[in-house]
């Protein structure tokens, strides 16, 4: 009975513990890190390495998307491209279709991050859906 | 589950993940490190949680889940939560995880012995205190070692309390015996839930000598 007691009495304690360090607000928490931590110093330098190596494979990512979309987009031609939009915006974007007709697959990492390219690549991607699509 | 796997929540978490500073993530670790050590307490010397069954040190083994499951997108991490709330919410997922496939091999090694084939993990002792502490009303003995150890500490805090002269000190360890809430605690004694944190750490500050959480 006495160990029951025992056990019960400091589970109870460990699940306070628990429930109280869930609700410390964060700023409680600044004279504690600001201590000396080997344990919280070699986990932050693990998560900033693999933060690092995360946002390498987005970029990769990204850019295996792309390729994939600029290749179907150069299958279609630039002739059927420039058709899907009325002659007033094929004016305006006659800068943006003469660098996709220039632009070679090994070029498309250097676009990964020219903003105005890539909007223009994924309104060449909807339209041609809503040119497919019968609704 | 390979950690290094990239999961289907990879952009969505890595967007959020742009304004956590580092002293966020500092704050997040010692958070989920205090979670750990209160959830793991005698815990790791037997059972799931030691380094025989996980490869590492149990501490060590969680708190590495769980961030990394969010950096590579494992695990989503939902907006209603910030990131210390869900990285402890990935500990104790995967701490139930862990157990359930623990009981299910112990299980299976004692359906082994008794068709006398060799059991599959030879570490795997029956001696699983894990059934205890997450069902105090399952009525399994602990060998003699950790009984003494639980009835140790348990007297060292009754010594502590006894000879205290606080009234915080001796109203906060009535109210644990109970197993009040936190809420209810300050229900019961009439503070804001915040001044009984500041009671819970004048609690551990005082008998810091006598509670050595483990899991380090």
């Amino acid at each position: 009975m006495e160990n029951k007691t025992a056990i019960k009495t400091l589970n109870n304690l460990y699940g306070l513990l628990i429930e109280m360090n869930y609700h410390k607000e964060p700023v409680d928490f600044i004279s504690d890190i600001q201590k000396e931590d080997p344990f919280i110093s070699k986990h932050l330098q693990n998560v900033l390495l693999h933060r690092t190596k995360t946002k390498a494979i987005i970029k990769e990512r990204k850019y295996i998307a792309l390729k994939e979309q600029f290749n179907k987009l150069k299958e279609l031609g630039l002739e059927k491209l420039q058709e899907l939009f009325p002659p007033k915006e094929k004016v305006k974007m006659a800068r943006l279709f003469r660098k996709f007709e220039e632009l070679s697959e090994e070029d498309i990492k250097d676009i990964n991050d020219d903003q105005d390219f890539l909007i223009f690549i994924s309104s060449l991607k909807d339209k041609l859906k809503d040119s497919d699509d019968p609704n | 589950m390979n950690i290094e796997d990239v999961g289907p929540h990879l952009e969505h978490n890595s967007k959020r993940l742009e304004g956590v500073t580092d002293i966020e993530w500092k704050i997040a670790l010692k958070k989920a490190e205090n979670h750990l050590n209160y959830r793991l307490w005698n815990r790791t010397k037997y059972g799931a949680h030691t380094v025989e069954n996980l490869g590492i040190p149990a501490k060590e083994y969680y708190l590495n889940f769980a961030y990394m499951s969010i950096l590579y997108g494992t695990w989503q991490w939902k907006d209603e939560y910030d990131l210390t709330q869900q990285m402890i919410r990935i500990i104790d997922s995967r701490i139930s995880t862990v157990v359930e496939s623990y009981k299910r091999t112990i299980k299976k090694n004692e359906e082994r012995k008794k068709e006398g084939k060799l059991p599959y993990t030879i570490s795997l002792e029956s001696k699983d205190v894990e059934t205890i502490f997450y069902n105090l009303e399952n009525d399994i003995s602990l060998d003699e070692t950790q009984i003494k150890e639980i009835e140790n500490q348990y007297a060292l805090l009754e010594q502590f309390v006894s000879a205290s002269e606080d009234d915080d000190i001796i109203v906060f360890w009535e109210c644990t015996k109970a197993g009040l809430t936190r809420a209810e605690i300050s229900e019961y004694i009439g503070k804001k839930p915040k001044q009984i944190d500041k009671i819970k750490e004048k609690f551990l500050r005082q008998i810091q000598k006598e509670i050595k959480p483990s899991g380090k």
